[in-house]
């Protein structure tokens, strides 16, 4: 297995479940690391790999919910909750807040691993969103400040002559910046510059009216 | 600008004394202070001072504040046996009291003191007639000369001056007075009336036809004005009566006349043996005639009365030197004609014992509106709880008249549940004189019930007893319902919170096993996968089907600790003494119960057989039963909080623990020991069933009797230890 293998972590404070599910899951030839308690997890090396996070609702730290919350805006791998109690409540807030299943213990096998299937796929897909992202950074990083500036004009679709006025400066001057910005962003053309700029977050300029 | 006088006047509620303070505090720039044993409230206008003046010390001690003093007029007299008695009584008292007022009144300026005809012998036999303020005395003691003494040595070097008065037969109006003969008269004449007899004298017939005088406690007031202001009266003694002289054969058909009743010829008759027993009749003129309601041993003085009809001889005094020195000063309106005189008097006090009552009748005419007017049910009792009164309200509410109400018994128009309690009540408060407080649903006109809170109260009379009940119904039907509202809310929702509890011990079981069962499902599921591969992997299967098994049998065991938990499984019995096992319980609740002040007493029988038991599980036992009768106490504010703990060998084979409490009591004694059962709002109802079932284990009985009075005894038995049966008695 390859770092790029999937992985699943399971978080259970009861070592019968972690036990039961590690042979389960790599039965199904899927790769597991088990945590008796959320801490336990938050602590330790991940691997760069798509995965999915089976998660008890008790543990003996903080709740699964609670877990949630902290890993909401880390980059976390989507969450499968399995639950001995199972309330009605707790599933629906776990499930606004993101969560792919909850299972009530005992659970179908069937139902346990398509969740964590969807919660890989989702996973790898955010993770491919990521590195993209990442990538175009690099690039725009490489620009000038002046280049930075004269970027969202490019992608508003003014005019160089429009953006020299703008910007106060001469048409020629706009057209070398708008040619290092293609080059350096590894664009192939215009359309393509835009959708990275949208990727980025960009605001394109305004004109003046 | 006149200057101010200060007047202290001793003895402010006798004849003399008030009729004092009435005129002087009339007088411009004058205040006037009234002395006097009895606390009662002075005549308007006076400050009232009470003090006791045999005491020095209290004397000096109440008037040390009162400065400035320029008049006192001596009113005050303390009845004795003997002549020699009455002197050093009398002249203690006005030492005390001129001492008192010198040390802080230099600006003292005269004194006025009574005397009277005793100064010449009236009360002894025939003397000189008319008497005169020069006559010689008479052999002494006599506390007249005695007071007269004490002022004439006492003066020397003093700069103020007194004046003796001596009137006879003063009249005047004055409650719980010795010598006032008006009002002897006046209730004599009412109550010969009220038993249909005529007015006839009852002293001798030498008394009726004897030549005699009275004094007009108003003359006698007005003439201590007079010596108090004028140098003419300064030093020296003067008769004061009204002026004219009579006989009572004359007199008393106009006293007859004027009561409207016939005159009959005199029989002496010792008023103060035969009138003795009036007392009841008194009581119920005033209360037909609504007269002040002045006790009968203060209204008259028959013994002086007695005194005055049986004198057969002439008593009068000479009048010269008074009306001499008053024509002086031109007073000449005091000194009226006399007959005339002595019958206003008379008049005047029977018209005072009733006509101050017109003022009465209107307030209590007031009342009567208000108690018929009120939004309240009303009534009054006697003592003994006949109904004497009921308002308007009561009878227009239950629809019957007072009669009706008092002939049937008001018990009859309560609804039959609360006659119990209310008789209990009721009989507690005539017992106790206290109040009666009760809560109970009385019958409408249209046969239905409202609730009423019920308020008596006893009003005591002087000996303490109760002279009669008022009481109050306060219509709480709509509370008392909204309470039983909120009781069966309250019951709901302490199902709810039982219900609650049993759904979270349920949860907390299914969480127990599912755990387990969890692992035995997904360990399945990977022994399957693991041996359904394309290359089945046999270890991993072994390893996940032993865990299985591993797992299902943890499951099996969870379920057996629950059942344990519910169940006391194992019983270590030893032989165990169980007033021992009490003793350690109740020492070791010492505590708790003395913060919830509960008394906890043990009756244990000493000769108790062992029993086989195990000592932690009777312990407990003992333990819930006690906490439990503690908790039914909680709320008991009304009598002591007592738990009682008996433990007895009552047959051969068994031996009995009673533990019983005052408390709220049940109302389904079978009910209780039911799991999940419970009076209290904190309660899980646990306790008794778990009480219960250690009892089962024991092979013994477990059972609830509601208490006497209140409160419930709990009761256990347990086998006896075999070894024992052969002692029991």
């Amino acid at each position: 297995m390859n770092s790029n293998t999937p992985i699943v972590f399971v978080v259970d404070d009861d070592f019968r479940m972690r036990e039961a599910l590690s042979s389960l899951l790599s039965s199904a030839g899927l790769r597991v690391a088990a945590f008796g308690s959320a801490s336990e997890f938050l602590n330790s090396e991940k691997p760069d790999s798509p995965a999915c996070l089976v998660l008890d609702l008790e543990l003996p730290d903080i709740n699964g919910l609670e877990l949630q919350q902290e890993l909401a805006d880390r980059d976390a791998p989507p969450i499968v909750f399995i639950t001995a109690y199972g309330d009605i409540p707790t599933s629906v807030s776990a499930m606004k807040a993101g969560a792919i299943e909850f299972l009530s213990k005992p659970f179908e096998e069937q139902k346990l691993l398509r969740a964590i299937e969807a919660g890989i796929a989702l996973d790898r897909a955010a993770r491919r969103k990521r590195s993209e992202l990442t990538e175009l950074k690099k690039h725009y990083n490489l620009l000038t400040p002046r280049e930075q500036e004269v970027f969202p004009f490019v992608v508003a679709g003014f005019l160089n002559k429009q953006t020299a006025a703008d910007l106060g400066t001469s048409e020629i001057t706009i057209r070398v910046h708008r040619g290092q910005i293609m080059r350096k962003m590894g664009a192939r053309s215009l359309a393509e510059l835009v959708r990275m700029a949208d990727k980025l977050g960009m605001t394109p300029a305004r004109g003046p009216v | 600008m006149s200057k101010k006088r200060v007047v202290l006047i001793a003895g402010v509620h006798g004849v003399s004394g008030a009729a004092a303070a009435e005129h002087w505090s009339a007088m411009p720039d004058t205040e006037v202070y009234g002395l006097s044993r009895r606390s009662s409230p002075a005549p308007a206008g006076v400050h009232a001072i009470s003090v006791d003046l045999l005491k020095a010390d209290d004397v000096h001690l109440r008037l040390s504040s009162l400065r400035g003093i320029t008049h006192i007029v001596f009113g005050a007299y303390i009845e004795k046996q003997s002549a020699a008695e009455r002197s050093a009584v009398n002249v203690a008292i006005l030492r005390n009291l001129l001492d008192a007022v010198e040390s802080t009144s230099p600006s003292l300026e005269h004194i006025t003191f009574y005397q009277g005809g005793k100064a010449y012998g009236s009360d002894l036999g025939p003397f000189k007639t008319p008497a005169r303020e020069d006559d010689p005395r008479l052999m002494p003691p006599n506390f007249y000369y005695d007071q007269e003494d004490f002022l004439r040595e006492r003066q020397k070097g003093r700069e103020w001056h007194w004046t003796a008065l001596r009137p006879e037969g003063v009249c005047g109006f004055a409650v719980g007075n010795p010598m006032n003969l008006g009002m002897a008269i006046a209730v004599y004449a009412v109550i010969s009336k009220e038993l249909g007899l005529p007015l006839r004298f009852p002293g001798a017939e030498v008394a009726y036809r004897a030549l005699y005088q009275v004094t007009a406690a108003d003359i006698l007031a007005r003439a201590s004005i007079w010596a108090g202001t004028h140098s003419a009266a300064r030093d020296e003694i003067f008769n004061i009566t009204n002026g004219d002289y009579f006989r009572w054969q004359h007199m008393w058909p106009r006293i007859a006349k004027m009561f409207a009743m016939e005159v009959a010829d005199p029989v002496p008759t010792p008023l103060a043996v035969y009138m003795l027993d009036k007392s009841a009749l008194w009581e119920r003129i005033v209360h037909k005639h609504q007269l002040q309601s002045i006790p009968y041993s203060q209204v008259a003085s028959w013994t002086f009365g007695d005194l005055i009809f049986a004198s057969g001889f002439d008593n009068i005094g000479d009048l010269v030197e008074f009306v001499g020195t008053v024509m002086d000063v031109t007073e000449q309106g005091l000194v009226k004609a006399g007959l005339e005189k002595a019958l206003e008097e008379i008049k005047r006090l029977t018209d005072r014992l009733r006509g101050e009552n017109l003022a009465l009748r209107a307030s209590e005419h007031e009342l009567s509106l208000i108690v018929e007017t009120i939004p309240g049910l009303v009534w009054c009792a006697a003592p003994d709880g006949e109904l004497t009164y009921v308002n308007r309200r009561i009878l227009d509410y239950t629809g019957t008249t007072l009669e009706a109400l008092a002939q049937a018994g008001w018990l009859n128009f309560l609804h039959p549940d609360d006659v119990q309690p209310t008789i209990r009540a009721w009989l507690h408060a005539v017992e106790a004189g206290q109040t009666h407080d009760v809560q109970y649903r009385l019958r409408r006109f249209d046969g239905g019930y409202q609730w009423f809170h019920v308020l008596g109260q006893p009003v005591h009379n002087a000996e303490g007893g109760v002279a009669r009940w008022y009481g109050l119904l306060i219509d709480i039907d709509d509370r008392k319902n909204m309470e039983e509202d909120l009781r069966r809310a309250q019951a709901r929702l302490s199902r709810a919170t039982q219900i609650a509890t049993v759904g979270e011990l349920a949860a907390s079981i299914a969480h127990e096993i599912n755990q387990p069962l969890g692992a035995v499902v997904a360990n399945g599921n990977a022994c399957l996968r693991w041996l359904s591969a394309q290359t089945p992997n046999l270890a991993k299967a072994r390893e996940a089907a032993g865990r299985i098994i591993r797992d299902g049998k943890e499951a099996g065991e969870v379920v057996q600790r629950i059942r344990a938990l519910f169940k006391r499984a194992s019983v270590e019995k030893v032989v165990l003494d169980l007033n021992e096992v009490i003793g350690e319980v109740v020492r070791l609740l010492g505590g708790e119960t003395m913060r919830r002040r509960v008394a906890m007493e043990t009756d244990l029988q000493k000769d108790l057989p062992s029993v086989p038991g195990d000592r932690v599980q009777l312990q407990q036992l003992v333990l819930n039963l006690l906490l439990n009768g503690v908790e039914a106490m909680d709320s008991v504010v009304d009598r002591p909080k007592t738990i009682h703990i008996r433990s007895k060998w009552d047959s051969p084979e068994t031996v009995l623990v009673e533990i019983q409490d005052s408390g709220v009591g049940l109302s389904d004694p079978d009910k209780v020991f039911e799991a999940f059962f419970t009076t209290k709002k904190n309660g899980m109802g646990m306790g008794l069933a778990i009480c219960r079932s250690i009892v089962e284990v024991h092979d013994g009985r477990l059972w609830a009797t509601p208490g006497d009075a209140s409160g419930t005894t709990f009761c256990f038995t347990l086998p006896a230890h075999p070894s024992a049966a052969t002692g029991f008695q």
